[in-house]
């Protein structure tokens, strides 16, 4: 296998990591929306923070290994679909870190009313369902999907 | 032909995903003999059947894609094999176990092992398709 092979072989794989754990965050949330004990919101929410781990390697395999196909593919930064790779990336990345801060809020909202006497909270389910924090999420991912999207078409390549 | 990649990669990305999810909650589980680990284990098992269902979605696009480029080689049996006999019957084999490790805590940790492994799976996959190695 050439060198080439490889360096695309991981940019897939980190790319894989990245969207596919965006999508684990957003099943795993989507299981702690459904239940009423803050205790269970608070646990699923914690497990979140595997999949985000994921996601954030993948972000990061996806750019190094991205940037070295750009490097030794003759292709340039400048190039239209790349540089909008790389601003769309940038959004995902800073929107999904906004979003996931709300979420942390919301874990911890949840463990206060979890060692508070367990009981469902009003304020817990509009912090979960808060509409800000999900577009910001859904942004994220779809900024993500964009990236997909270019590298599938490569608009004027 | 374009699309067809679009999707395919898609849907092998939400395969990939729901794969993780199940994982995380497997491994979470395994050593839990509460009311979250039930919780957990109802969680696997319902992931590891959305995984069944992406990938079929997955192999359809796939064979859609690879009739449509006409494309041949061993890159492409490796995937097959992989997807089908690894991902498929795999996803299958572990919303049964999920659905068992409830009343049978000896099957724990072989949920949690086989949700780790169809993840590397899915993943070497994705590379054998981006790679092409043959």
């Amino acid at each position: 296998m050439t060198t080439t092979q490889w360096l695309l072989g991981f940019h897939l794989v980190g790319a894989f990591l990245f969207v596919s754990g965006a999508v684990a965050v957003g099943l795993l949330h989507a299981a702690a929306v459904r239940r009423e004990r803050p205790s269970e919101v608070a646990f699923l929410l914690g497990l979140t923070r595997v999949a985000v781990v994921v996601v954030g390697v993948g972000a990061l395999a996806a750019l190094a290994f991205g940037a070295s196909l750009v490097h030794r593919s003759g292709f340039a930064w400048d190039d239209g679909w790349i540089a909008a790779s790389l601003a769309l990336w940038i959004g995902s990345v800073v929107l999904g870190g906004i979003g996931g801060r709300s979420a942390r809020h919301t874990r911890y909202l949840a463990e206060r009313f979890a060692a508070d006497g367990d009981a469902p909270s009003d304020e817990l389910r509009r912090a979960l369902t808060s509409p800000a924090g999900q577009a910001l999420n859904y942004a994220s991912f779809l900024a993500a999907l964009a990236i997909l999207a270019l590298m599938i078409w490569k608009p004027g390549a | 032909m374009s699309t067809l990649l679009f999707l395919h990669v898609l849907a092998a990305m939400v395969l990939a995903g729901v794969l993780i999810a199940a994982a995380v909650a497997a491994v979470a589980a395994r050593g839990r003999d509460d009311a979250r680990g039930d919780l957990l284990r109802c969680f696997a098992r319902r992931a590891a059947i959305g995984a069944i269902a992406a990938t079929i979605a997955t192999i359809g696009l796939g064979e859609g894609l690879a009739a449509d480029e006409d494309a041949s080689g061993s890159w492409l049996d490796t995937s097959r094999g992989l997807t089908v006999f690894g991902l498929l019957l795999g996803s299958a084999a572990l919303a049964v176990l999920a659905g068992l490790a409830g009343a049978r805590p000896r099957f724990r940790r072989p949920v949690a092992l086989l949700a780790v492994i169809l993840v590397l799976v899915a993943l070497a996959t994705a590379f054998v398709m981006a790679a092409k190695p043959s």
